[in-house]
């Protein structure tokens, strides 16, 4: 299960990496949301400094859910989905490994846009340890639901718009939590901040596993 | 060109059940009516205005059996999504799309009666405090649920993608719950619930009583007629491809 | 509106949307049945 687990996940960086969506597309898009905020929020009253965490996590959402369609679209429109059913390959395995590079790609990305808050919204990052821990366990459990009904949805000719749908409202505790979180950790108070990295803990490992059980008959009926 | 005989239309054949009925419904039925009419005569004039709550205590009589019957039903559909995962029968499978259905109705109800004590006590229909806010959130997931279920597939798929959201929703119930509770818990002074006065009693905890068990005997009859309605639109769709299979043996046999 | 109005908008809206959801469920029950035979018609 490893070892397929990693195959697909090189499989998909290397896709990544030829195609260059998430650089050249979700990126750009990412940050244009952050423009938007700024346009949306008149900087000079001290709303976007007060949102930055907020702001900061829908635009990671959204670039998600992007990032997931792309993701188990490519897959399902050249067939590539059947193959790895038929490969033989532990669906817990794919899973996995989708999960994984879905993790890589995001936290790439939250990268970028830190930078991106940082020098539009002139934040400081203070509290860098909670920080991390927070964006990385609200990236997995981002991936491993996100792979879940990126799988269930990638045949259908409406998930454009059902992913969304279906993503955001499962999403809600995340961006909550992530927000809290991140808005405790910026201002330095991080011993309330861990509660909110526990329960991202939580909601991680509780869509891994569902998502490690749920594939096989994902792949298999979806 | 020769006809096709249709297969024998149920006019031409009168035994059988007329619609979803049976006699079971009718005693749940009966009930419900005698605990409809309990609930109306103690929870709007009876009882009297609560101390805290004062009117408002009435809606409370309309909230808690909704939002009680719409969790018991995503409870219903989450077993019923792991049930079929196992054992890939039709049974669990109308049974969760039924009861996430009626899930779904009741909760906005919920809501609506929510927002509407809301605007009673706070003055606006909506404030994010938990309750709310959690419901909203669970709303949403389960009109996603079904609008999976209503993508046209075959029996299948449809089954299997309506009980992987099933349990993907439900998972996430008690982490919205929590993450809610944390954020808005703490900063809001009466929330829908904590107002109840733990000490209610004589004709309002009656109210209140009757109003819950009303709502669980409708809910227990809504599910029987809506799990047939379910199996019979299965059986009806049986019926149009039979006839198609009928149909095309038939012009085969002639060539 | 005042408190009252409110009130029985709410045991409208709940009643009204419930028994309305019920008499769909029940109409299309009878109507699907005309169209199934009638050792079909009951899972049990």
């Amino acid at each position: 299960m490893i070892r397929d687990a990693w195959l697909v996940l090189v499989k998909d960086l290397r896709l990544e990496r030829r195609a260059k969506v998430g650089l050249a597309q979700v990126l750009p898009f990412a940050v244009l949301v952050l423009m938007l905020f700024a346009f949306a929020l008149d900087p000079d009253r001290g709303v976007l400094e007060r949102a930055t965490p907020g702001l900061f996590w829908v635009a990671v959402l959204f670039s998600a859910v992007l990032t997931l369609q792309r993701s188990f679209g490519v897959e399902a429109d050249d067939g590539v989905l059947e193959a790895l059913r038929l490969s033989g390959m532990s669906p817990a395995g794919i899973y996995l490994g989708k999960v994984g590079a879905l993790t890589l790609q995001l936290l790439v990305l939250e990268c970028v846009l830190a930078l991106g808050v940082a020098v539009f919204y002139g934040t400081v990052f203070r509290g860098i340890g909670l920080l991390v821990v927070i964006a990385v366990l609200a990236t997995v459990g981002i991936a491993a639901s996100g792979a879940v009904y990126g799988a269930l949805a990638a045949r259908l000719r409406s998930r454009d718009t059902l992913l969304p749908l279906l993503m955001l409202p499962l999403l809600a505790p995340v961006l909550i939590s992530a927000t809290r979180g991140f808005e405790i950790g910026l201002e330095r108070q991080a011993t309330e901040g861990w509660s909110w990295a526990a329960l991202l803990g939580v909601f991680a490992l509780a869509y891994l596993s569902l998502g490690t059980i749920l594939f096989r008959p994902l792949l298999e009926d979806a | 060109m020769t006809t096709v005989t249709p297969s024998p239309r149920p006019s031409e054949a009168p035994t059988g059940p007329r619609g979803t009925g049976s006699r079971g419904t009718k005693v749940l039925g009966g009930a419900a009516l005698v605990g409809l009419a309990l609930t109306i005569v103690y929870g709007l004039f009876i009882s009297p205005p609560d101390a805290q709550l004062g009117e408002t205590i009435r809606i409370i009589y309309m909230h808690v059996p909704t939002v009680v019957v719409a969790y018991v039903s995503f409870i219903i559909t989450a077993v019923s999504s792991a049930m079929y995962l196992w054992k890939r029968t039709e049974f669990w499978d109308l049974l969760g799309s039924s009861a996430a259905e009626i899930g779904v109705v009741f909760f906005a109800v919920t809501i609506v009666d929510g927002a509407l004590w809301g605007k009673i006590t706070w003055g606006v229909f909506w404030r994010w405090e938990p309750r709310l806010t959690t419901s909203a959130v669970l709303l949403l997931m389960y009109i996603g649920y079904l609008a999976v279920r209503a993508i046209p597939a075959d029996t299948r798929t449809r089954a299997t993608r309506s009980a992987v959201i099933g349990l993907v929703a439900v998972v996430n119930v008690p982490i919205v719950h929590k993450a809610v509770d944390w954020w808005r818990g703490l900063h809001q002074g009466r929330t829908v619930l904590s107002t109840i006065d733990p000490e209610m009693g004589g004709t309002q905890l009656f109210a209140m009583y009757a109003s819950l068990a009303t709502g669980l005997v409708v809910f227990a009859w809504l599910l029987i007629h809506r799990f047939r309605t379910a199996y019979l639109t299965e059986r009806a769709a049986d019926v149009g491809l039979d006839d198609a299979i009928a149909q095309r043996q038939a012009e085969g046999a002639e060539k | 509106m005042s408190t009252t109005g409110y009130i029985v908008l709410a045991w409208v809206v709940t009643f009204g949307g419930i028994g309305g959801y019920a008499a769909a469920v029940i109409r299309r029950g009878r109507k699907l049945s005309a169209q199934v035979a009638p050792e079909r018609r009951r899972w049990m």
